[in-house]
């Protein structure tokens, strides 16, 4: 599972200390920004970029671009050919920038930052709970995927010599897999709805962790980003 | 004070139900990292995702179930980073794979067919494809260039979303063999 371990996250930005829900409306902002067309676009790329570096974040967005590279090598060969090369600048930017518009966000942010964040958006508790609870399961629901797939091949399933059998046996042998590891979800469920019960997820005197009001540094984020689209809007 | 403790509270889904569905959730991120089969055809990790996605709408049988799997499954793969198209792409796809799925299973309600099942996959998976185009379209790619592009797709992605239709179909049909609805009636 290339799931990424704290410590990929980018400790050393700045953009560390910036609250959650600045770094959301940054990624919204940045992937609406691929409406403007060519002139404004291109400076909206540049001041994101600026973002980028200074935030320290050009490993994980040049390793989302990599991702795209044969993508965008093609659409801009393609749309050079047939259109011409504003069209196929505009297209690659354009790609560019919807593909690494959330690295602010994702890079910079653990999950449960992203929850607390969301949570003082009005995202009720128990939803909140349940996206942590998905995150937290993942490594578990691995570890029991791989123990069922190892007792499965142990009573001859999903064996090499069963991958040569027929779409209908194979389909039975998925089937295998996936009914007991819905049961063992199932149970998971059931303990941690008993849990967080316990801990008063239900109470209805319960409310949101600590309510944080935006600092300096995320309304002065905020201010830059929104003017800067307004201005380039107003251009288009 | 008292009224407000004691005052019962509706809720849509309850925390067991929710919970089902984070963990399914993040099985469907597991199924779709791990058990990635040998194929390099577009849309074939639908088979497993989409037979996931069936299960959990039969499973808590409410409408907005599938899409409630889909929206914490795309919330937590943007940050696992699954998906190469960047995490708006990833979001909104596992958001419309379960509106998809929850779409027709919602319209064909209690039917219980095989084909009513594998209809739901279908929906999921070409959902989940639509958005890609959508997203592709709303850059300014030309049309034409997008519909030629995603035509072999379109085909892939309509077969192993039928196909994981049809698994979700096979696995509540052990499920409920079983007994796991029994057992599952006795939790709530």
């Amino acid at each position: 599972m290339p799931r990424r371990s704290p410590l990929a996250l980018a400790h050393q930005s700045f953009l560390r200390r910036v609250d959650a829900r600045t770094k959301l409306a940054l990624a919204m902002g940045a992937s609406s920004a691929v409406m403007l067309p060519l002139a404004p676009l291109a400076l909206f790329v540049a001041g994101f970029a600026a973002l980028v570096v200074v935030g320290r974040l050009v490993a994980p967005a040049a390793a989302q671009v990599r991702r795209v590279a044969p993508l965008l090598g093609l659409l801009f060969a393609i749309d050079w050919l047939v259109v011409g090369l504003p069209f196929a600048v505009l297209i690659t930017l354009r790609v560019a920038l919807l593909v690494t518009a959330f690295t602010v966000l994702v890079a910079t942010t653990t999950p449960d930052e992203l929850r607390a964040g969301l949570e003082r958006l009005g995202l009720p508790p128990r939803l909140a709970f349940a996206m942590a609870s998905t995150y937290r399961s993942l490594a578990q629901m691995e570890r029991e995927w791989q123990t069922i797939i190892e007792a499965q091949r142990a009573r001859g399933l999903l064996t090499s010599a069963a991958r040569t059998r027929s779409w209908r046996l194979r389909l039975s042998d998925a089937v295998a897999l996936v009914v007991p590891a819905i049961v063992l979800a199932t149970q998971r469920a059931w303990a941690l709805s008993e849990s967080a019960a316990g801990r008063g997820l239900e109470s209805p005197l319960r409310r949101p962790h600590g309510v944080h009001s935006l600092t300096r540094l995320d309304r002065a984020l905020l201010a830059g980003a929104g003017g800067l689209l307004l201005v380039l809007l107003a251009w288009r | 004070m008292d009224t407000d403790l004691h005052k019962p509270t509706r809720r849509y889904f309850s925390t067991f139900e929710l919970l089902l569905l984070a963990t399914i959730a993040a099985m469907i991120l597991v199924a779709n990292v791990a058990l990635k089969l040998p194929l390099k055809m577009p849309g074939h990790s639908g088979i497993v995702w989409m037979a996931l996605l069936v299960v959990a709408r039969r499973i808590v049988s409410k409408p907005g179930a599938a899409l409630a799997v889909g929206l914490l499954s795309g919330v937590v793969a943007m940050f696992v980073g699954i998906g190469d198209k960047g995490a708006l792409d990833t979001l909104l796809s596992y958001t419309a794979a379960g509106a998809g799925v929850d779409a027709v299973v919602s319209v064909t309600g209690g039917t219980m067919r095989a084909w009513a099942y594998a209809a739901a996959g279908l929906a999921g998976n070409l959902a989940k494809l639509a958005v890609k185009i959508a997203l592709e379209l709303w850059l300014g790619i030309p049309t034409g260039f997008v519909l030629i592009g995603r035509l072999y797709p379109t085909l892939t992605h309509i077969v192993f979303g039928l196909a994981g239709g049809y698994l979700g179909y096979l696995v509540v049909e052990a499920l409920r063999r079983s007994g796991y609805f029994a057992y599952l009636a006795e939790k709530r």
